[in-house]
């Protein structure tokens, strides 16, 4: 009976230490992930001149393939292992599916056809100090990573297409001969008969290279949710992002496929969408303009918004969505919540506007298939 | 007589070691909600030793943080300390290209008012005119960043009109103040600040070649770095409503840049791995290591550069704008899109084509393989076969055969 009672009081405080887990361990917003736990991070420079690099593959005549690594700003220097790191010396390590194949002492190595997996296979290149950290830039560890496909008979990167299209949910709004109507969560019926709207950046932002599964696996690892992977170094271009700002005329909304974008990065964690100014317009120009009328208690008022703020989210994808035979991504924007929290009557006119582009964002979903 | 004399002399150190701590100019983050639900509370740690402001700040700001660009709002690590008694110094120093040049009263970094290489359609440009900046100013890239004040955003229940309170502080320790001042010394005339640097073109890309400093007689017009001696004799920096934004160059010595440091919070730094790796022995990064003063190529580089491209010296030296009178940071490829050649040549004629400052790296081909198997597009302007347009766009020279340089 007493040991029933000890197992019955452990049982609630494990259950309490799990709790507290999984409240102290959940993350509110994708943390800096540690993703080559042997290797400490090492800063380098945050001055524009940091070291890159990129991963080209070609078949060998033989066996296998030859790996290049194309890189800026970086000098292999294996005479100078186990020194003191210098930011644009060092060398690269190799993983190959997960598995680190070795160091990378110059920028050419062959592959061995045995290396790989009949089909899709992982390749990651890090770049890492005469210590053996690995460089990093803002958090992020500066290497690269690719698909290759051994069934390939050209270029054995895997290239993948990225769809973008831009979407309006009409649940809840009632179109009209000029526009369209909808009723707020304040109460206020709003009609809004023209205006636009700039979609000024989109883009699909890499997953980081996500390593195996330590052998040793703990319990709380287990009690966590899956970590989102991602991360974008500024200074380094993405090819997922769109090329150009694209204009929407809110009196007639439609769906449009926007733009397509070839890509090697093999797979994908969030999306970045902003309203902001067209690209290569002055600051007079505006983000989003919106006219028409709005009632709510018999008393009713014409409205005009014009502004030239931008505004932004990155937004987590439910999963890593990987580029073999392609992405479709489809950013669904409510037309029903767009006026959501907007108190007519008592708001000024920046808080309202922030208040619409603020909506606006936080209430599009990415969808990806 | 003489006792008063020499303690007034032995005082005079100690005068000077006491100069106040600025440190009630900058906010109590701790009072604001900062960045927003999941992201760390605001902090904000400042006090004076040794005659330095010394500024410790978690990079989060204490509003609301709005994703403008990709990149995560990270907590940093970041410390700044900065002269208590600037001095100016002959000629204004260019500040940085890329990279923190001061620093806010909340602790958030102050960056120039150009945009980095990316976006390609935009390198160089000025982001406040291309709209990538939030409603403070800010955005984040590497950590977040100001490439203009706004002084609402870091000031409370200052009017328009009223003499302007400091908002940040320069890395050579001069103060930055909002766009208000006073003109005289009762301070009965008070006047928004101008800024001299007129456009001459659109600032889309390479946003220091698309304005220039214009001289006035006017006493609400700053100098060229954007700052001015006020009635009290001492000397700020003002915002304004037009580039530079913030600072057109530095007045005095940068010392602040040599001591700052900003990594990621929680990156363990120890003995063997300093928070800043040493450069390479002579500065060898492309285009020159050391601080921005250094690496502006000399009389002797640009000379010998002009006589490799027969070109004149003259002309040379203005693309580089290492001209005399010239405060704008050095960007190669803008002079080499100036001087309408390629960036490696330019590179190549000033003597800093590679890397450790030893001879520039040629890619060797593996044997048996084509001589050029890169990607079209592939971004490495030294690989075989393949340059770096002047839009930062990778071009074969050769053609392309087989989305490969033939």
């Amino acid at each position: 009976m007493r040991l029933r009672k000890v197992a019955t009081t452990t049982r609630v405080l494990i259950l309490a230490g799990v709790a507290c887990l999984i409240v102290a361990g959940w993350p509110q917003k994708p943390a800096i992930v540690r993703v080559h736990p042997e290797h400490m991070v090492v800063e380098v420079p945050q001055d524009g001149e940091h070291p890159w690099v990129e991963i080209e593959l070609a078949h060998d005549g033989m066996d296998g393939y030859n790996l290049h690594l194309v890189t800026g700003n970086y000098q292999f220097t294996p005479e100078n292992i186990g020194q003191e790191p210098v930011w644009n010396e060092g060398h690269a390590h190799l993983y190959i599916n997960g598995a680190k194949i070795g160091r990378l002492y110059s920028p050419w190595q062959h592959l061995s056809g045995n290396l790989f997996e009949p089909g899709v296979n992982r390749i990651h290149v890090v770049l890492n100090a005469n210590d053996h950290s690995v460089w990093g830039l803002g958090g992020e560890p500066i290497g690269d990573d690719v698909l290759l496909d051994t069934e390939a008979k050209g270029d054995p990167i895997v290239v993948g297409t990225i769809r973008y299209s831009l979407t309006w949910n009409w649940d809840g709004v009632e179109k009209t001969s000029t526009g369209w109507k909808v009723v707020n969560d304040l109460g206020y019926q709003v009609e809004v008969t023209s205006g636009r709207l700039v979609t000024r950046n989109l883009e699909l932002i890499p997953c980081h290279y996500k390593p195996a599964q330590p052998p040793q696996v703990w319990l709380w690892d287990l009690l966590k949710p899956a970590a989102v992977y991602a991360g974008h170094g500024s200074l380094l271009p993405n090819p997922a992002k769109i090329s150009r700002s694209y204009e929407e005329d809110f009196a007639k909304l439609s769906d449009i496929e926007i733009e397509s974008r070839k890509v090697t990065d093999p797979e994908y964690c969030q999306a970045h969408y902003l309203i902001a100014r067209p690209t290569g317009t002055g600051p007079g120009d505006s983000s989003l303009e919106l006219s028409g009328s709005y009632a709510k208690d018999g008393q009713g008022e014409a409205f005009t918004i014009a502004s030239n703020m931008a505004y932004g989210e990155l937004k987590d994808l439910d999963a890593a969505v990987s580029i073999v035979g392609g992405i479709d991504v489809v950013v669904e924007r409510s037309v029903a919540k767009l006026f959501d929290g907007v108190d007519f009557g008592a708001m000024d006119e920046r808080a309202r506007d922030m208040s619409v582009l603020r909506a606006l964002v936080r209430g599009a979903s990415v969808k990806v298939q | 007589m003489h006792r008063w004399l020499i303690a007034c002399l032995l005082a005079a150190p100690l005068m000077q070691a006491q100069t106040p701590c600025p440190s009630d100019v900058f906010l109590d983050v701790s009072k604001y909600e900062g960045a927003g639900p999941g992201y760390p509370k605001p902090e904000l740690d400042v006090n004076c030793e040794g005659g330095e402001l010394v500024v410790h700040s978690n990079g989060i700001p204490h509003y609301e943080f709005v994703q403008i660009t990709p990149n995560p709002l990270l907590e940093m690590d970041q410390s700044f300390r900065v002269p208590l008694n600037p001095k100016r110094v002959d000629k204004p120093i260019p500040i940085p290209l890329l990279g923190s040049a001061g620093f806010a009263v909340n602790g958030l970094v102050i960056y120039g008012p150009n945009e980095g290489p990316i976006p390609a359609e935009e390198n160089f440009g000025d982001p406040i005119y291309n709209s990538i900046m939030d409603a403070c100013m800010g955005h984040t890239a590497l950590s977040y960043h100001y490439h203009a004040l706004v002084q609402k955003c870091l000031s409370e229940g200052v009017k328009d009109g009223d003499p302007s309170p400091i908002i940040g502080y320069a890395f050579d320790g001069f103060p930055i103040r909002g766009p208000w001042g006073c003109l005289d010394a009762e301070c009965k005339d008070v006047v928004k600040f101008k800024s001299g640097w007129q456009p001459v073109r659109q600032p889309h890309t390479d946003s220091w070649d698309a304005y220039d400093y214009v001289e006035k007689d006017d006493p609400a017009q700053l100098d060229i770095c954007n700052g001015r001696v006020g009635p009290d004799g001492k000397y700020s920096y003002h915002i304004t409503r037009t580039w530079p934004y913030i600072m057109g160059c530095y007045a005095g010595d940068p010392v602040g840049l040599r001591n700052r440091q900003e990594r990621p919070a929680g990156q363990q730094v120890s003995e063997a791995q300093p928070a800043r790796p040493p450069r390479p022995a002579g500065g060898g990064r492309r285009g020159g290591g050391g601080p921005p003063g250094s690496r502006r190529p000399g009389p002797d580089q640009v000379a010998t550069a002009a006589a490799a491209l027969e070109m004149d010296a003259g002309k040379v030296a203005r693309a580089l704008r290492v001209d005399p009178g010239n405060v704008r940071p050095v960007n190669m490829a803008a002079s080499a899109r100036t001087l309408g050649i390629d960036l490696g040549a330019l590179r190549e004629a000033l003597g800093t084509p590679g890397r450790g400052g030893g001879p520039p790296r040629i890619n060797q081909n593996p044997p048996g393989e084509p001589e050029c198997f890169f990607r079209c597009g592939q971004s490495d302007e030294e690989a075989v076969g393949c340059g770096l347009t002047q839009d930062f766009k990778v071009i074969c020279h050769r053609p392309c055969d087989n989305n490969k340089c033939g």
